[in-house]
């Protein structure tokens, strides 16, 4: 059987990271203390393979690509990279998507800024472009098209671009477009070099397509866009659409047909599925937990993507409902916690002010810091384990901003989290501000990575204990405590040095 | 059998086309910006005839494309032959076409007759 349409991505992206999707943040650091085999062996193991090499689970952005295109009449599938050579006589358009291309997003730059040494998920895309698989495709003529929420960095590698023989770079949501150009392609007309998706082009709800298959860790997308317009983010500047919940579960079920062992949902605010505004409803929230829950069984793992800590804070505090959803239907014996992503970005009230003055609502920005804690205790009475992100070097930031953000990490400590430092990255209605970089530091960021550092490896090994049970996480976890321990034998002499850096 | 959603996802191509016949530079730029405020809604399809690498183009057109973050845009790269069909219509709706300083010396007499006099 052979595909016109070939749909891949490096190993960092293609692969269910064991299962436990924290893990895959690792591929955005470089290789420290081990050898970069071992580094990939935790954060992206190979994914099972059908006979053509289509990946059981794949990520979801490629998915929706393949499932647009499949139902549009192509013969398309999603191939892992170590199976490509079995297309490359014969496929007619390699479609690649990825997170972070080259790294230049958070919290890869960071890294690779901090300690120069480039990332792991960089490397290995440049490892896919530089395959024999993707040579031979592209010697024989092979249309490349890439895309994906990383599009944007091939703008600052356009002599990759052309080394690489991209034929065009698409930004923005995939489905409708994607169907054009493969299209154009197989007729062979000229394709565009770049294509920005605007709102005119934005997928209805309708229009987005079911998955054909699973997606990694069982994530499936509830809600596309987020109302809280920060500045620094991309997504908000799409229009919000709620996914219909039988959308959702026919999702869920493919991915359970697949045998993926749990689910993932995804929003850029789970709590505002439905929601009134950023007001959250309760009934569209439950009853979503309810169906899918019910669908999953108890044995299955449940996540959320991500969700705002004012939303947490608003559900608990008028409807009680963080802990209905947690107690009432979440959390078993076989689950017992729920991982989620949130944003602090700043302690500081005048940054929030003016960068995400929506972030706090429907609380005033004045009140960020309290929402913060607040939502941070709701969590940690109810096992939801968040990993939170600070963004460092926004845009007209001040120290005293900065010692707003230590201040807010020290309320934190009693909670159990991680919490992850970002150097800014200029995407969303700042994209066209400035990196920041190590060159940028002054003494108080190196204050608040030192007190992000020391909050995270307080609750690192708790975490562990709770998130990798069963003796199939041994060889990760075993790894991933020697990393641990790596690090705090060498951090101290890391933030001397920096501090020494910065002090010139 | 595997669930099938909605099937008729139909893309809006740009309707208005803007060529550029060199490298835009800082001025055709700006002009840029200008014309994708006020025909963006509908798309816009830019058109740069060169033969200076992409890399070249895209590099001139960085912060322009970066800046965007409403309005569908097309960016095609190409030859001068593919220039005269598309001054000869066919492409949309053309509404400007910019030549960068220096591009007329470049370009075959023809073209320079019908793009660097107009």
């Amino acid at each position: 059987m052979s595909f016109d349409i070939v749909i891949t991505t490096d190993r960092t992206m293609m692969t269910n990271h064991h299962g436990k999707e924290f893990l895959g943040f690792i591929a955005t650091g470089p290789p420290i203390g081990m050898p970069e085999w071992l580094w990939l062996y935790i954060t992206a193991p190979k994914p099972k393979v059908d006979e053509l090499g289509r990946p059981v689970e794949a990520p979801y952005g490629l998915r929706k690509v393949e499932a647009a295109l499949i139902e549009a009449g192509f013969k398309a599938a999603i191939i892992d990279p170590d199976h490509l050579d079995k297309y490359a006589n014969t496929a007619k358009i390699l479609m690649i998507g990825h997170h972070d291309y080259f790294a230049y997003g958070p919290p890869s730059s960071e890294w690779w800024s901090l300690t120069g040494l480039e990332p792991v998920n960089r490397r290995s895309f440049i490892r896919l472009m530089n395959s024999p698989a993707v040579r031979k495709m592209k010697s024989r003529g092979v249309k490349v098209i890439v895309g994906g929420p990383a599009a944007w960095q091939w703008l600052y590698e356009l002599e990759l671009m052309e080394k690489w023989g991209v034929d065009t770079i698409v930004d923005g949501e995939g489905e409708k477009v994607v169907v054009d150009l493969a299209e154009k392609a197989l007729r062979g007309e000229e394709l565009p070099k770049y294509v920005y998706v605007g709102v005119n082009n934005a997928p209805s709800v309708d229009e987005i397509p079911l998955i054909k298959g699973a997606s990694v860790n069982g994530l499936v997308e509830i809600m596309r866009g987020c109302p809280r317009g920060c500045k620094f983010c991309s997504v908000t500047l799409r229009p919000l659409r709620f996914i219909p919940l039988d959308k959702i579960l026919a999702e869920v079920e493919v991915n359970i047909r697949a045998g993926v062992k749990g689910v993932i949902l995804h929003s850029e605010d789970v709590l505002l599925y439905h929601a009134d505004g950023v007001k959250p409803r309760p009934d569209p929230v439950i009853r979503l937990h309810e169906e899918v829950l019910k669908k999953i069984g108890p044995k299955r793992s449940f996540a959320w993507a991500h969700a705002s800590l004012a939303a947490i804070k608003y559900a608990e505090e008028n409807y009680k409902l963080i802990s209905k959803l947690m107690h009432e239907y979440v959390l078993n014996e076989h689950r017992r916690l729920l991982g989620v992503e949130v944003g602090i970005e700043t302690g500081s009230v005048n940054l929030a002010r003016k960068i995400m003055i929506a972030k706090s609502a429907p609380y005033p920005p004045e009140r960020w810091p309290d929402v913060v804690e607040d939502a941070f205790r709701i969590m940690h009475e109810n096992m939801i384990i968040p990993a939170a992100t600070v963004i460092l070097g926004l845009p007209e930031e001040t120290a005293e901003d900065v010692m707003k953000t230590i201040e807010l990490i020290d309320r934190l400590k009693p909670y159990r989290s991680i919490i992850v430092p970002m150097f800014f990255v200029p995407m969303g209605a700042l994209k066209k501000n400035k990196w920041f970089l190590r060159d940028h530091l002054r003494l108080e960021h190196v204050e608040a990575l030192k007190k992000m550092y020391e909050h995270t490896i307080y609750w690192a090994e708790d975490i562990m204990k709770i998130y990798m049970r069963g003796i199939q996480y041994a060889p990760v976890k075993f790894l991933l405590k020697y990393f641990m321990r790596y690090v705090k034998r060498k951090v101290n002499k890391y933030v001397s040095k920096l501090e020494e850096i910065v002090k010139k | 059998m595997e669930p099938t959603s909605h099937r008729s996802r139909v893309y809006n191509r740009p309707r208005h086309v803007v060529v550029v016949v060199g490298v835009p530079d800082e001025s055709i730029v700006k002009e840029l910006n200008t014309y994708l405020a006020s025909h963006g809604r509908e798309g816009l399809k830019l058109i740069i005839a060169t033969r200076e690498p992409s890399s070249r183009v895209f590099e001139a057109l960085r912060d322009f494309l970066l800046s965007n973050i409403a309005f569908t845009i097309e960016v095609y790269s190409v030859n001068y032959e593919k220039l005269r069909e598309i001054i000869g219509g066919g492409e949309g709706e053309l509404i400007k076409i910019f030549v960068s300083s220096g591009a007329c010396g470049e370009l075959p007499e023809d073209l320079a007759a019908k793009v660097c006099r107009r």
